[in-house]
């Protein structure tokens, strides 16, 4: 176990260094980060001396090497446009994206679990179909669509919600279920169909054979073994959504770190675009990681050795 | 069996096809060209619009109706061509690394973990808004080069438990060559699996491209595409110009979820293990 | 029922009234606190509230002391600022010269330092006494008390002791507001500075925030969370004065948008057809471009009235703004007529314009306008109302309209033949020597004249401008370089001033400011 961890965590770490490089590489390419960094008014002399303070003088492999040696003590770098470091100001909204996330895939399992369960038990009846073809529509819909439809409704025409911000548990219903709209569809969908190559399998027959009330062997039998899947896809999920709620920070104004990392990517601040990569990528490998701990203690039959 | 065929999405879809292919014919006014005189008209069925702008116009008084047209191009055109551009890197690669192996097949898988362990949609952003937006073929490239990794597993996988199946062995005894065997044998078997894969990439494609687009490093303001103008729309929602925003969200949507429930359709028949069951 | 109703209402409706805390939105949000760093106009907007500098413009674009009573040059390279007496800082301690001098200097040296367009000049600064400050300038700056207005004071004693990054967490200024709290480009939270020397503002508490669609900042300004919403968007307007709840204020801004025309290339300008002749090189064409563009109707339908029809580069709030100048009037037929007279015609009968080429042949007159799409008001509307104007007299014109992080280094690099872009400074000489002085190789003068403009008349009058401490004598010289400028050559074409806008609740006074800064401390209950 101790071995399979520390296994992963050396993978994590080469996986990061390797996309920081990328990027780092990439941003080269991309032209000078000083064209859009310094005013207009500075001169050139007063512009190089800018550039000679950012470290952007050097020639490129001492700027990596010095990129590479700070990132291996944890530092991102300064961002270009605050002079504070990179890391700080996307930890600083890094909890305001996990409460919206979290928010809605709440929403998400509530709405998505039972409603898979209810298609999977009433499989190919107009309850089924319907929730079905819903939820193909729900996979269907433009995010940001849905996110401004909202606003239209119940802040422009209604006047009932907010628009903008974070700060009452009234600010959280639109986009919470912007974001979530996709996920209740998806879970719809997952949750219905394992459950029924689970209600197919032979020790369910069994089950229902010995009599047993029907409840008790959809919810305990069958629902049991549906979960370890569906744990599976809600943790990458989480990761999908922490990463991907660019679009809902936007359009509701909410002061996340997508929208930090959207708004460094407008004015070119390489230093946070770079820092916001790296902490989705660890992101992304703890939650990989999360999940096939989770699932071994779900299914007694994965073992990691 | 597989049910019948999906004949309404089908059709839906088709339609979609032939609106972009022929919307020069089609398209009413030229997508591009405003009368400022005449900017934001409403629909012909709402008081103020009239019927030579079935849809309204915009802010720069283009007709809505030619802009949704031209703009289907693009969806499809992004959706489709950046599906095959991806299954055009990945096949290849998947199948060297299922059957290949070895020290390359390793790499190749290494590869694409990195290239997974940052989401698609992030990278794709993150290029587009560096290189300063793009065109219709900028985006095909970035999307579709980014979406070589899940294809190259897929195959991988495929091709792994087909390896030991009898006919490949078999071929193998007779002596043919490996590049044979690949492309000859292996390759059609795992066709399903691809095509499976395509039918959930190119809605989700066509989602993406629409994302891009209203986060503005898409296509180029100039070009007619539905997410542009869903952006462009959304500076006006409060000011009771709902058209375009609402329709041009409409016209998404039923795309997309054309191409889903022909998807879902796929997955059924092509599915090797619901065909089993 | 009804009475707990009534009473419900009423400590509802003064909880929202919020009486004395004033709530303002913004397009964007500060990136950083520290005054010296970012010059770029929120971010001042919100520093502005903790600090203050040596001297600042007024609404009517007059330089006017603040944290100075005076200053004077005792010779072209330095000058003797006396120091207000009895201004504190946050913490409670007073304001000397030392903390000036330390100041304009690290305005002038941080390497990190955005300012130096405004003080890079500066050489030294020292206290004489408590309230006098010396500076000494390497060159001479006639405008050196206007540039202070980007040197903002800091305590010294302060900033030694918690350091640059402690500094920048809690600011401390002389502002008529403190600091209580903020998320960086997010919102600031202030609190007014019972101290303040000067006329204490009206509002106790005052939260700055930052919503980058139009759409929301007004939702929020109907729907009574914010009490002054920046850029309101032209279609927003009927819908803030019919709500009774907002009413939406103007004032015409110092931003112009202008369109500029390659002046350099014969052959080879890289928005026409290949190896076709630059027609632009002729002030009579450009003149043409100039009377093809309605720019009435770009005010009006694009920009919603929110601009103001510009009739040269300055605006009149502008040092060396000459009332001669007007626009030349819209007139497509005379425009195509010039065009035809200058050999441009239509021959083959297809309805374009035509441009010859090196090799002696004919071909459409096709032009591309590039445009930003992200950084003025409209901008890409405007190019594309513009094309539309253009092919109406017979040129094929088309538009590309990109991001600006594309668009300002490919026009720096010289890869266009038309392109609109804006300008927006109080300080004319600056405006002279970037957009109309010729390229100089060190790039020292005309680091904007991207179209490469030349004239030595006007080279001339320029630097004769830049270095005379005499404002009226500068002002008439810049008048004469303007009028040659505009007129003879037809040097840009203007189009409008970007008004500057603000929604502003009912219940409150508030104007915007000509430079578009927005401050808060500028509101007043009634």
């Amino acid at each position: 176990m101790l071995r399979y961890l520390l296994v992963r965590t050396a993978q994590t770490v080469f996986a990061v260094f390797v996309v920081a490089t990328l990027i780092f590489l990439g941003l080269q390419l991309t032209g000078d980060p000083m064209e859009n960094l310094a005013p207009p008014d500075m001169s050139q002399a007063q512009v190089e001396e800018l550039r000679k303070a950012y470290g952007l003088d050097r020639p490129v492999y001492v700027q990596y090497l010095r990129f590479m040696g700070h990132l291996a003590q944890g530092d991102l770098g300064i961002s270009f446009l605050s002079g504070e470091p990179a890391l700080g100001l996307i930890l600083e909204r890094f909890p305001t994206t996990l409460k919206l996330v979290l928010a809605a895939l709440l929403l998400a399992v509530f709405f998505g679990l039972p409603m898979g369960v209810a298609a999977a038990i009433r499989a190919d009846t107009l309850a089924d179909r319907t929730l079905r073809f819903l939820s193909v529509l729900g996979i269907s819909a433009p995010t940001f669509w849905i996110g401004i439809m909202l606003i239209l409704i119940f802040s422009v025409n209604l006047g009932w919600l907010p628009s903008s911000g974070l700060s009452s548990w009234k600010h959280y219903l639109m986009p919470a279920f912007t974001l979530s709209l996709y996920r209740i569809a998806l879970f719809l969908r997952m949750v219905r169909s394992t459950m029924l190559d689970v209600l197919n399998q032979d020790f369910i027959r069994t089950a229902r054979a010995k009599g047993l009330a029907e409840r008790v062997v959809v919810y305990k039998h069958a629902l049991r073994n549906a979960l370890i899947p569906f744990i599976t896809v809600a943790g990458l999920q989480f990761g999908h959504l922490m990463a991907g709620a660019v679009v809902t920070e936007k359009i509701f104004a909410i002061p996340g770190m997508n929208r930090l990392a959207l708004d460094a990517l407008y004015a070119d601040d390489r230093p946070v675009i770079i820092a916001f990569i790296i902490v989705v990528a660890v992101l992304f490998a703890v939650v990989n990681l999360v999940v096939d701990l989770l699932y071994a203690i779900i299914d007694p039959r994965v073992r990691y050795a | 069996m597989p049910k019948k065929l999906p004949w309404f999405p089908i059709l839906v879809l088709l339609a979609f096809v032939l609106a972009a292919v022929f919307a020069p014919y089609l398209a009413p006014h030229d997508p591009m060209q405003g009368d400022l005189m005449i900017s934001q008209m409403p629909p012909a069925w709402v008081p103020g619009g009239e019927a030579v702008y079935p849809l309204g116009t915009d802010e720069q008084g283009r007709d809505v109706l030619s802009i949704l047209l031209f703009g289907l191009r693009v969806s499809l055109a992004v959706g489709f061509a950046a599906v095959l551009l991806s299954v055009a890197i990945g096949t290849p690669l998947g199948l060297l690394a299922g059957y290949a192996g070895g020290r390359l097949g390793e790499l190749i898988m290494r590869l694409a973990d990195i290239q997974l362990a940052v989401p698609t949609f992030l990278v794709a952003l993150v290029v587009l808004a560096l290189t300063g937006g793009g065109s219709v073929l900028k985006l095909i490239l970035v999307i579709g080069v980014v979406g070589w990794a899940n294809y190259a597993r897929l195959v991988r996988g495929a091709v792994l438990s087909e390896k030991e199946r009898e006919y490949v062995l078999a071929a193998e005894a007779l002596g043919m060559s490996r590049g044979r065997i690949m492309f000859r044998h292996i390759l059609p078997n795992v066709l399903s699996v691809i095509l499976v894969q395509m039918s959930v990439d190119v809605p989700r494609v066509i989602l993406l491209e629409a994302t891009l687009s209203f986060l503005g490093v898409g296509v180029s303001i100039e070009t007619p595409a539905i997410g542009l103008m869903i952006q462009r729309g959304l500076d006006y929602i409060y000011s009771g110009v709902w058209w375009t925003t609402v329709l041009p969200g409409l016209v998404l949507a039923t795309l997309v979820l054309a191409t889903n429930l022909i998807g879902d359709w796929m997955r059924d028949a092509f599915d090797p293990r619901r065909r089993a069951t | 029922m009804k009475r707990i109703g009534i009473a419900l209402a009423f400590v509802f409706a003064l909880a929202f009234a919020g009486g004395d805390q004033l709530v303002v939105a913004y397009q964007g949000g500060a990136v950083t606190l520290d005054p010296h760093l970012r010059n770029e106009t929120t971010t001042l907007s919100w520093q502005h509230h903790i600090f203050e500098t040596p001297f600042f413009y007024d609404r009517e674009g007059k330089v006017v002391p603040v944290l100075a009573v005076s200053i004077e040059n005792t010779d072209p390279n330095t000058w003797i600022l006396k120091v207000r007496e009895g201004v504190k800082f946050h913490d409670g301690t007073p304001m000397t010269a030392e903390d000036v001098a330390f100041s304009i200097l690290r305005a002038a040296t941080h390497p990190k330092s955005q300012m130096k367009a405004y003080v890079g000049k500066v050489a030294s600064a020292k206290a004489l006494d408590a309230y006098t400050v010396e500076i000494k300038t390497k060159v001479p700056d006639p405008l050196l008390p206007a540039h202070l207005d980007h040197a903002a004071v800091i305590p010294k004693a302060y900033f030694e002791k918690v350091g640059e990054e402690g500094f920048q967490k809690r600011p401390i200024g002389t502002g008529p507001y403190k600091f209580v709290d903020w998320l960086n480009a997010d919102h600031l939270t202030l609190e007014r500075f019972e101290d303040y020397w000067g006329p204490k503002p009206d509002f106790a508490k005052v939260v700055l925030k930052n919503i980058p669609q139009g759409a929301t900042r007004v939702a929020g300004l109907l729907s009574g969370e914010i009490d002054i919403a920046e850029k309101v968007l032209p279609q927003d307007f009927a819908r803030v004065e019919r709500s009774g709840r907002a009413t939406v204020k103007q004032t015409p801004g110092v931003r112009i948008i202008y369109v500029a025309m390659d002046y350099w290339r014969e052959y080879g300008s890289e928005g026409l057809p290949e190896g076709a002749k630059n027609p632009f090189l002729d002030p009579a064409a450009r003149k043409a471009v100039y009377m093809a563009i309605d720019e009435e109707a770009i005010v009006k339908k694009i920009m919603g009235g929110a601009a103001t029809v510009a009739q040269q580069f300055l605006a009149p709030v502008h040092e060396g703004y000459s009332p001669k100048i007007k626009r030349f009037p819209y007139d497509p037929e005379g425009a195509r007529k010039i065009l035809e007279d200058l050999g441009y015609g239509d021959r083959n009968g297809d309805g374009w314009l035509e441009l010859p080429t090196q090799d002696g042949k004919r071909v459409p007159f096709e032009l591309r306008i590039d445009a930003p799409n992200d950084r003025y008001l409209n901008d890409a509307q405007i190019a594309q109302a513009m094309a539309s104007m253009l092919r109406k007299i017979g040129i094929k014109a088309e538009v590309n309209a990109v991001p600006k992080k594309v668009f300002f280094p490919n026009m720096t690099k010289g890869h266009f033949t038309l392109y609109i872009a804006g300008w927006g400074s109080m300080d004319s000489i600056n405006t002279m020597l970037s957009m109309f002085h010729s390229k100089d190789p060190e790039g020292l003068y005309g680091r904007f004249n991207r179209q490469r403009y030349h004239n030595p008349e006007v080279d001339a009058l320029i630097e004769k401008a830049a270095s005379t401490f005499d404002p009226s004598e500068r002002d008439a010289l810049l008048q004469q370089a303007m009028e040659i400028a505009m007129v003879q050559d037809v040097a840009y074409i203007p189009l409008h001033y970007e008004n500057v806008i603000a929604g502003v609740a009912k219940g409150i006074e508030f104007s915007p400011r000509p430079d578009e800064y927005l401050h808060a401390f500028e509101a007043k209950k009634p």
